[in-house]
């Protein structure tokens, strides 16, 4: 009877345990070609540990959600610290850019708790957790459930007033390259999501304050206040393009004649499109890529 | 007569007097010493509610909040570290629980802010009774940066591993005081003009490791007998 109880307790213990685990943890799943052809039905795969991609296109930094992606496939060899790799999302494009595999790349000198490469597939297979480091694998093909559809992104459409006065239709408005802007609540930092936001208006500061106020205006109508970033004071050891980049090209997105960026010193009015399909009456300004100062 | 009438009233006293306050004393300290046993672990899941624990890798404390996936509101935030470039920050304790919340059972997506731009979101479902552990995928490293007079405050730029985009700043400091990042290797930068330092280093951030970054002259070690000399002896 006691050993009757004592099994019943751990096998719930265990079924509890089961669906705690998958609650938490990621449910991706992938099969891994590592450089000597074996596959690897991989569950729970993620990158150390993170649900994305950090990429290089066109030099750029971005960041790639696994979820979005149907595969990916190294083309560089095992030793470079970094690869070029295709990515083939699930709503058909391909991205090409590069990504740092670490090569043969050495635990850092400083690192403290226990020496390991950092970079490296990680998930679990039916023999129990399964890692192996970036530079070891050549593919990558990622199983999501069958019938799910591809997460689409909305292209914003909103119209953008400088304090000077300027006036820009932009198409797919972004903060940062993501559709969300940061922002301070005192000193708590959040998001606002801007395929959920109707307006967002900048109080007028001086074009050396460092914090602006802004009020947005969700379409449901709720309102949320806040502080961000506008400084243009250019920190010591900044280089001049990520100086450009922080300072000039807060927003970015795309006009009739090109792209588009703005600093966050300058806007003074953002107001977003209802239907991403509406066309708008006023003849969108043909504005140079935007460089304040 | 006298006298066993007197044994009475003594008996009686003793029974319905000093019996029940001492019954009540013990109970009483019964009752704390069972209640300072809560002291080892975390208190009982709220009633109707499930627990939310955050899996760090040992980092004592980090800044999230919790929204409803729902509705998209607010539900839960703790915000005990200040920012990485405020000049009076500095590792102010230490806890032995993980952080948790309590909340009602439903789907929520947790975000963890760290010393850079990129926050760590995680969509967790939490159930009624039972706790659910979240892994956040967060390490952390401390910048020491010593002059002639000691170690000192200076500011200095994270960047990805590129250099290609600035992700954050951090002011280092006297104390100890540790830098939280996602996983994954960055570079830190710190710039100074005027004595015409500028240096580059490589961070790899791994969960439940630490990395330590010295710049500067590495302290002199003590030789025998030169413990308590002012100023310490410059080696050759």
């Amino acid at each position: 009877m006691k050993r009757k109880g004592l099994w019943g307790g751990l096998s719930l213990f265990a079924g509890l345990w089961a669906v705690s685990a998958w609650a938490a943890t990621s449910s991706l799943k992938a099969t891994v070609i590592d450089r000597y052809g074996n596959q690897h039905q991989v569950d729970k795969f993620t990158f150390q540990g993170r649900q994305d991609l950090e990429i290089y296109v066109e030099g750029r930094r971005r960041l790639v959600a696994l979820v979005k992606v149907a595969r990916l496939r190294f083309e560089g060899e095992r030793g470079d610290e970094e690869q070029r790799v295709a990515l083939t999302l699930r709503n058909g494009d391909r991205q090409v850019g590069m990504m740092v595999t670490g090569g043969s790349s050495s635990p850092h000198q400083d690192a403290v708790g226990g020496g390991s490469s950092g970079r490296r597939f990680a998930g679990v297979t039916d023999l129990g957790p399964f890692f192996v480091l970036a530079s070891d694998v050549r593919e990558v093909i990622l199983r999501h459930p069958s019938g799910e559809k591809p997460p689409v992104e909305q292209v914003l459409k909103a119209t953008v007033i400088t304090v000077e006065g300027q006036r820009f239709e932009v198409q797919d408005l972004r903060f940062r390259g993501k559709q969300r802007l940061d922002f301070f609540k005192g000193r708590n930092k959040r998001f606002i999501p801007l395929t959920k936001v109707e307006r967002i208006d900048f109080e007028d500061g001086g074009m050396g304050d460092e914090f602006r106020l802004i009020t947005s205006t969700y379409w449901s109508g709720k309102t949320v206040m806040g502080t961000v970033e506008a400084s243009t004071v250019r920190f010591s050891g900044e280089t001049d393009r990520s100086y450009i980049e922080r300072v000039n090209q807060a927003f970015t997105g795309s006009v009739g004649s090109g792209p588009f960026a703005i600093g966050m010193h300058r806007i003074k009015h953002i107001r977003f499109r209802d239907s991403p399909d509406e066309e708008t009456s006023e003849q969108a300004i043909e504005g140079p890529y935007i460089i304040a100062d | 007569m006298e006298l066993q009438t007197e044994f009475l009233r003594m008996r009686n006293w003793l029974l319905y007097s000093f019996l029940p306050a001492a019954l009540l004393v013990v109970g009483g300290c019964a009752s704390t010493g069972s209640g300072s046993g809560v002291g080892y672990g975390p208190p009982a899941i709220t009633e109707g509610k499930g627990r939310l624990m955050l899996e760090t890798g040992g980092i004592n404390e980090v800044n999230f909040y919790v929204l409803d996936e729902e509705t998209g509101e607010e539900v839960h935030s703790e915000t005990p570290r200040l920012s990485a470039s405020s000049p009076i920050g500095f590792e102010s304790g230490y806890r032995s629980l993980p952080q948790f919340v309590d909340l009602d059972p439903g789907t929520y997506l947790v975000v963890v802010n760290t010393d850079v731009d990129d926050s760590v979101e995680k969509t967790v479902e939490v159930l009624m009774g039972q706790e659910v552990y979240v892994t956040i995928p967060i390490g952390r490293f401390q910048v020491i940066f010593s002059d002639a007079q000691g170690r000192s405050q200076v500011p200095f730029l994270i960047y990805d591993y590129n250099l290609s985009t600035m992700l954050g700043r951090g002011m280092t400091s006297t104390e100890v005081r540790y830098f939280i990042l996602p996983v994954g290797e960055y570079k830190v930068r710190i710039e100074n003009s005027p004595s015409g330092l500028d240096e580059i280093r490589p961070v790899q951030v791994n969960m439940g490791q630490t990395q330590n970054i010295l710049i500067g002259p590495p302290p002199s070690p003590v030789q025998p007998g030169e413990e308590g000399d002012e100023g310490g002896g410059s080696q050759p």
